[in-house]
């Protein structure tokens, strides 16, 4: 698994280098490209599907909805899920950067780009 | 952030076109497809009958179909469910606070109450659940079919009792029971064999997420028990890795981890693991995309055996930032509280208290 070493379980200790304070700068430049990446991969435009059997209605789907929502059956479903999680997600980015400060305000999300994208090629 | 808030109508605006409001249904109730047109040309039944030999099942019978797919035999289409009417309510719910926007349908809980495990309706499984439960059943079936067997899942009945605690509706009839249930899932252990309470999801710790999400932010006191033993299982399978930031993986490593964090926060959990694995997270982004991995969202099996999963990027995303925002709400009320500060109605949200 990408980034990911096995050094064992359990035993978390106190101090440490896990007990460093997290890079003010890092999280907000974390959750800029997060939400601006979300936004890239959000389209809610169904059109532009043809195909006049249950498996080219699947390569359809996954070619025409393009990144964001990849689905494993082809139906359009992950952005349906995908809508509800974004939602929550874009919530807390208001809560962050509105109020709290910690993630930097209106400026540090950046716009979104064009919908759809890198993954409107994605084989089924 | 106005591009942020731009997404997020976009959202709901999507959300809202899932309601089914043919009879027997009606406003509020939600589905997991849109309304279906079944096969109606030769060739199309052709291939239908085709599509239904080679899956088999479940055959429910429904009136939901896949996008997109200009021919679905009737037999597979599905019914409307509560795990939909649950999420979707939620977030209207949701953006009705935050964006001012219209809110759910006057009365949606009604339908998880007309659709219970009341041993009137076939329910198999779980298996290790008497018949007769109580809880809440996944599919709305407008109209039963013999053999068409209903069904109770833990993260779905989770859900359930999140959107009625958000709109203040834990009297519902079923809600005791559905508390009910996910405690024994927890506390006897089903959930160790995941597969055996849960048809539609992975085992990723998102059921612990959603059990303390209903806890913390439905304001659920029922599913304390649950919650606890949870934050419990997670400290106990953290990992940690050479730099000092630590994870979950059940798989999906990313995933795995951001419902960990917030699972924690809500179960009023301020290990400091929590702040080590908000550090792997923050690690892991995919510099070039601003993503995490990709993670299972559904499963479903045919009943031929075919698994089908569906499985998304952007999932991990929202998931993830979600954990960031809440661990720094977390964060700035702990500082303010150390400083003697005034809260705010925003720490309301940051975190549940411990139910221990």
């Amino acid at each position: 698994m990408k980034g990911v070493c096995d050094e064992g379980e359990g035993g978390i200790a106190t101090g440490g280098r896990g007990g460093e304070e997290i890079d003010e700068r890092a999280l907000a430049s974390t959750v800029a490209r997060a939400v601006d990446y979300l936004g890239r991969t959000q389209t809610t435009e169904r059109g532009g599907v043809s195909g006049g059997t249950v498996f080219s209605g699947r390569l359809a789907s996954r070619a025409s909805f393009g990144a964001g929502q990849e689905t494993g059956a082809g139906s359009g479903d992950e952005l349906f899920l995908g809508g509800v999680h974004t939602s929550r997600a874009l919530r807390g980015a208001r809560g962050g950067g509105g109020k709290v400060g910690g993630f930097g305000g209106d400026g540090g999300v950046g716009e979104a780009g064009p919908a759809g994208g890198d993954r409107s090629d994605a084989a089924v | 952030m106005a591009s942020a808030r731009r997404a997020r109508l976009a959202a709901i605006d999507l959300m809202r076109r899932f309601e089914v409001r043919e009879e027997p249904f009606g406003a509020g109730a939600f589905g997991y497809w849109p309304k279906g047109e079944p096969a109606s040309g030769l060739w199309q039944r052709v291939a239908g009958k085709v599509f239904v030999k080679r899956v088999r099942g479940p055959r429910r019978n429904g009136i939901l179909a896949p996008l997109n797919m200009k021919v679905f035999p009737r037999e597979l289409m599905v019914w409307p469910d509560a795990d939909c009417t649950a999420v979707v309510n939620a977030a209207l719910l949701e953006s009705r606070c935050i964006d001012g926007v219209a809110g759910p349908a006057e009365g949606f809980e009604r339908w998880f109450a007309r659709w219970r495990d009341n041993g009137s309706t076939e329910r198999v499984f779980p298996a290790s659940l008497e018949q007769g439960s109580g809880a809440y059943l996944t599919w709305f079936e407008g109209r039963h079919e013999p053999g068409a067997l209903n069904d109770l899942d833990v993260v779905v009945n989770a859900n359930v009792l999140f959107a009625l605690g958000l709109s203040g509706a834990l009297e519902n009839p079923g809600a005791d029971e559905a508390a009910r249930f996910l405690n024994r899932a927890v506390l006897e252990g089903w959930y160790r064999e995941f597969r055996s309470v849960s048809k539609y999801y992975d085992d990723n710790l998102f059921f612990h997420y959603t059990v303390s999400r209903a806890y913390a932010e439905g304001g659920v006191r029922s599913v304390g028990p649950a919650v606890g033993a949870l934050a419990e299982d997670l400290l106990e399978r953290v990992r940690v890795r050479e730099d000092g930031s630590a994870y979950w993986d059940l798989g999906h490593p990313h995933f795995n981890t951001a419902c960990a964090v917030l699972t924690l926060l809500n179960a009023g959990r301020r290990d400091e693991v929590v702040a080590r694995a908000v550090r792997y997270l923050v690690r892991e982004q995919c510099g070039r995309r601003g993503c995490w991995e990709r993670m299972t969202a559904f499963v479903t099996s045919s009943d031929a055996g075919v698994r089908v999963y569906w499985s998304s990027e952007a999932f991990t995303a929202g998931m993830v930032l979600e954990a960031l925002y809440r661990w720094v709400m977390v964060r700035e009320r702990g500082r303010r509280e150390a400083a003697g500060g005034r809260l705010t109605e925003l720490d309301g949200v940051a975190g549940g208290d411990d139910p221990a």
